[in-house]
């Protein structure tokens, strides 16, 4: 079991509570069997004083006392301890015993316990701890009548013998509870913990491919909580498992019809033998090798985004900034095509975004106007105005999307039937990939005069620090 | 012109090897980077393209051995690898310049001939567009062989435009380069110059083009 396990801390977290609890009842109940003890044993001793102080009588104004020795071998052999006496006359003065017995301090009070004239205390004798009764025993005869005072101490020998024993047998007792319960205490667990234990076993039985939900119907509640949680985990991991897979089936299908492509022109080339044919046949070549090189860059691209929105890194932007560096890099491809690509964007428009990713949606966005936009066309892009929600706006003069088509043109590899222009079909799959990341909408409207895409990206309001004026 | 090509894709190797040769340069392929080390250390080349991705030896290694060893030759680093980081160790290790992978095999030559244009002209280079050339001494452009005569500030528009010729120049970038020191210049005071220029430049093989907000692109004139 190892450090961590919820058993041990269990047992870790119940066992000391449990052990603190048995101490103190384990004083508790000590305190009271040593009550009891003392109470037994001040007993026996008020019965030996008032066997000596039966024997207690008054002659002639002299108390004398027939001492009954045998009462004291027994209780002197009984007791394991050495027992003392002393009788005090009608003036105090020792009449029998062990006359250097200290006197009854003064303000010990009365034993309420007995009917007797009893008083209990603790005193030293001969430098032993003794314990001691003083009983009071009325006297009298035709002349006189007074107390007598009758003594008997004991020596604790048995007493602290007694208490040992009994602290002793308190504490094995509470010892072997704690183990009793110790043990009952990891039995319990352990098998509340089974159905984790067997949760434990499905999991490790399961191949690395089995995506299946697992079954919950004999788990506890708490267990069948964390069972639907992980089902419903495992139920999103599939569905991006199985977009990837289509994914991964589209692109390759995709990456081979351009080579397909290639390999026919190169089997045509190869049987060409006229000049003029072979290099036309060889420019188209060049052609198809483009088309697969734009095809991989843009592979590479969305798998660089996927990563990006898997662990987007969010800063203040200015959007405006951003689309025009993107422009300033896409600009030679546009006067290539004699296209006239525009900006119209001369405020700052904060957002919130990651930097890299917000470039790639800007980049794809024009790329792909650029792209679809035919020779001599005209590409705008334009931000929004101070005030307005941030948003950028790319207007093409191309030949436009019929609007059955536009739910469908962010699909991967969705590239229009009437399409000519060589392309994938994954740019704008990126821009709505990235646009979710950054909880956009993406608008599509046709051109001016009906002329062209429109694709307006709009992104949420950046929340305004506090300290900002208004 | 002995050209080492440093490429560990056999067939890339030999297409690459058999255009250039078509092009008039002597070419020796390197299949990998322990042999391409030991070449550089005892060959003189007048110029080596390197693919970073090598077997043996890595291509960044291979290139820093050889600057290490002091040898000035111009290196064309050519990869497949798009990281950002790659590219910039590659030019702090001294390459001199840099190609990814595909390339055409038109650029590639472009390149090579820009590198040994000026590792020849002693480290300087000529920028030209078309019949535009920038004279590097004179601080003068030539038109047609013809010079071109130009305000200071036509002038800098132009060397602007054609040390980023063929690509996009920011009109903020002109803007701060003309009015760095008025701060009450107009915004829309560059198209004045641009305008003077195309004047100048027409009947030219280049041209000035304008993208609408952006900036302008030095072209030459396509037929």
């Amino acid at each position: 079991m190892s450090a961590r396990s919820l058993q041990s801390r269990l047992l870790w977290w119940m066992l000391p509570l449990l052990a603190l609890l048995v101490a103190v009842n384990s004083v508790s109940s000590y305190r009271t069997a040593l009550q009891a003890v003392n109470t037994a044993y001040d007993r026996s001793l008020l019965a030996v004083a008032r066997a000596v102080a039966d024997r207690v009588d008054l002659r002639g104004g002299q108390v004398v006392v027939e001492v009954p020795y045998v009462a004291l071998d027994f209780f002197q052999s009984d007791l394991r301890g050495r027992v003392y006496y002393r009788v005090g006359g009608l003036d105090g003065s020792a009449v029998s015993g062990y006359d250097d017995l200290p006197p009854l301090p003064a303000g010990v009070p009365r034993s309420e316990d007995y009917f007797a004239l009893a008083h209990f205390y603790d005193d030293q004798y001969r430098g032993e701890a003794v314990r001691v009764v003083a009983l009071l025993q009325p006297v009298f005869d035709d002349s006189a009548r007074g107390m007598a005072l009758v003594q008997v101490a004991e020596t604790l020998v048995s007493r602290e013998a007694l208490t040992r024993k009994l602290m002793i047998d308190t504490l094995a007792r509470q010892l072997l509870l704690v183990a009793l319960a110790a043990l009952v205490i990891a039995i319990v667990v352990r098998v509340a913990f089974r159905p984790l234990g067997r949760l434990r076993a499905e999991l490790d039985a399961r191949t690395a491919g089995d995506l299946s939900p697992m079954d919950s119907r004999d788990a506890p509640r708490e267990v069948a909580a964390l069972v639907a949680g992980m089902n419903d985990y495992v139920g999103r991991l599939r569905s991006t498992l199985e977009r990837q897979e289509r994914f991964i089936a589209d692109a390759s299908h995709q990456l081979r019809t351009p080579l397909a492509v290639l390999r026919t022109q190169a089997g045509l080339a190869l049987r060409e033998d006229e000049p003029a044919r072979l290099r036309e046949t060889l420019a188209a070549m060049d052609r198809s090798v483009g088309d697969t090189i734009h095809l991989a860059n843009q592979l590479l691209t969305r798998a660089r985004a996927q990563h990006g929105i898997a662990t987007p890194a969010f800063a203040d932007l200015d959007l405006a900034q951003v689309a025009r560096e993107a422009c300033l890099d896409l600009g030679a491809g546009a006067v290539a095509k004699r296209i006239d690509l525009g900006f119209e964007g001369e405020n700052a428009v904060p957002v919130r975004g990651d930097p890299t990713l917000m470039r790639e949606l800007v980049k794809n966005l024009v790329d792909n106007a650029i792209r679809y936009t035919p020779e001599e066309g005209r590409v705008s892009v334009r931000l929004s105005a101070p005030g307005e929600a941030p948003a950028i706006e790319v207007e093409d003069s191309g030949e436009g999307v019929a609007a059955a088509d536009r739910e469908r043109i962010f699909d991967p590899f969705h590239r229009l039937a009437s399409s000519k222009q060589p392309g994938v079909g994954l740019g704008l799959s990126i821009v709505r990939d990235i646009a979710r990341a950054h909880g956009a909408e993406i608008e599509l409207a046709d051109g001016a005069g009906g002329v062209g895409l429109r694709v307006r990206v709009r992104f949420p309001r950046p929340a305004i620090p506090a300290s900002a004026p208004r | 012109m002995r050209i080492l090509l440093v490429e560990d894709h056999v067939e890339l190797s030999r297409w690459v090897a058999r255009a250039l040769e078509k092009g008039h340069y002597t070419v020796e392929r390197s299949l990998n980077g322990v042999d391409a080390d030991a070449r550089l250390a005892t060959e003189r080349y007048d110029l080596v393209i390197l693919d970073l991705s090598l077997a043996r030896m890595d291509g960044l290694e291979v290139l820093r051995r050889m600057r290490a060893r002091g040898v000035r030759t111009p290196v064309l680093v050519v990869t497949a690898r798009t990281d950002v980081s790659d590219r910039v160790r590659g030019l702090d290790l001294g390459a001199d310049d840099y190609l990814a992978k595909p390339f055409e095999i038109d650029e590639l030559e472009a390149r090579i001939r820009a590198l040994l244009r000026r590792s020849q002209a002693g480290g300087e280079t000529r920028p030209a567009c078309g019949d535009l050339v920038l004279d590097p001494a004179g601080r003068a452009f030539e038109l047609g062989g013809k010079r071109l005569s130009l305000t200071p500030r036509e002038f800098a528009v132009l060397e602007s435009l054609v040390l980023r010729a063929g690509k996009v120049v920011a009109k903020d970038t002109l803007h701060e380069r003309l009015f760095s020191l008025e701060s009450d210049a107009r915004a829309d005071a560059i198209e004045v110059y641009v305008h003077r220029l195309r004047r100048k430049l027409a009947g030219a093989r280049v041209h000035i083009v304008t993208l609408r907000g952006l900036g302008y692109l030095l072209e030459e004139v396509r037929p």
